[in-house]
């Protein structure tokens, strides 16, 4: 036997005109399952009708605001190490594709040579550069001399200053609480 | 619009910190009602609430003042329980967490059985029976009285697929109380047929 629409009817019954309401009583005359359907139904819907409202313990705003920063500090701590996963995936793609570059482009014999060149270049920068530095040292007076020194000390302090600041914005320290 | 959405709404949503925390103290209850009624355990519907309104913090910006704010508020939290239910990988809560059944006297009343299903948690245990999605469209049309145009656009489905889930859903209901009303009858009566 079909129970279509009387279901529907039933369980969620639309405003019925008067042959179908014939028809709703005619078929549960005859049909014992969409009576009972028709009465369980209307227990639960009379506790459906009248629900209560569940609360959350008391204090829920207050452990919101405490979870707030401990969230904010977590997700801070993610984008720091999101940011330097994907700088050091962007690093380790660049060195792959030099050196495979370099494998395709060069031999090993160009690598060497270029090797020694660079070497024997960079002792050349130094030998110039001591000899620069004695020089400087001997023509300049010796406060301008410990005033350019006393420069360099500061500039050099002040770079790594911003740099530890950087590393500790980005990382566990540096939540800023609005 | 009321107060929430003409002023704490656009402040909160300017990163005023003290004019979401006002939004909480408005829907915490809706929310967390929603989460227990979802998850079926007060710990659960706390973290679960919790973690609603952290999203609706996180994804503020994003929402769209032509929709209601509860709705989509909801629709947050509905969406997230659906989806730690599908994690759980079964769609009933343990029976052993849900306070044991009492037999009742007589044949029940709707009244009686009202308030058995609701003070026992009776109802709870109802809608655990139900598969997530079914469960929340029950909840949102039940306990927060959405129209199935609400229902859908919360749950981001069809008005035919609402339709469809609720009538199901229902059925379901109705075959559920059988089972719990034989489970509540004494011994010699659990087999008869509840027509009778």
């Amino acid at each position: 036997m079909s129970h279509q629409p009387y279901e529907t009817w039933i369980v969620d019954p639309p405003p019925l005109n008067s042959e179908q309401m014939h028809s709703l009583e005619a078929h549960l005359e005859g049909c014992a399952e969409c009576r009972g359907l028709r009465e369980r139904w209307a227990h639960v819907r009379v506790a459906l009708e009248r629900p209560d409202m569940a609360a959350p313990r008391p204090g829920f705003a207050r452990r919101w605001q405490a979870g707030l920063a401990e969230r904010r500090l977590r997700e801070q701590r993610r984008q720091a190490w999101k940011f330097f996963l994907a700088c050091s995936s962007a690093a380790a793609a660049l060195f792959v594709f030099l050196v495979a570059y370099l494998a395709v482009s060069t031999t090993p014999v160009e690598w060497v040579q270029a090797g020694v060149k660079a070497i024997s270049s960079s002792a050349g920068y130094l030998t110039t550069l001591r000899d620069v530095s004695s020089t400087w040292a001997q023509v300049v007076p010796p406060v301008l001399n410990l005033a350019f020194w006393f420069s360099m000390a500061v500039t050099v302090c002040l770079l790594v200053f911003v740099w530890v600041f950087a590393l500790w914005r980005t990382s566990l320290g540096g939540t800023i609480q609005r | 619009m009321s107060n929430l959405e003409a002023d704490w709404l656009p402040k909160a949503i300017q990163g005023d910190q003290d004019a979401f925390t006002n939004i909480v103290e408005t829907y915490q209850r809706p929310v967390f009602n929603l989460c227990y009624r979802m998850l079926g355990e007060a710990l659960e519907a706390e973290d679960a609430a919790q973690e609603t309104f952290w999203r609706a913090y996180q994804n503020l910006r994003r929402y769209d003042p032509a929709r209601p704010f509860a709705t989509w508020l909801l629709s947050i939290a509905a969406h997230y329980c659906i989806d730690q239910q599908r994690k759980r990988r079964f769609n009933t809560i343990s029976m052993d967490l849900l306070p044991d059944e009492e037999v009742p006297d007589h044949a029940p009343t709707p009244e009686k059985v009202f308030n058995q299903l609701d003070e026992k948690g009776q109802l709870q245990k109802l809608l655990a029976r139900l598969g997530p999605q079914d469960r929340a469209a029950i909840i949102l049309r039940y306990w927060y009285e959405f129209s199935e145009e609400e229902i859908a656009r919360t749950l981001s489905l069809t008005v035919s697929a609402v339709k469809s889930r609720l009538f199901r859903a229902r059925k379901e209901l109705a075959q559920s109380w059988e089972v719990q009303a034989a489970q509540n009858l004494p011994e010699g009566r659990k087999h008869e047929s509840p027509a009778l």
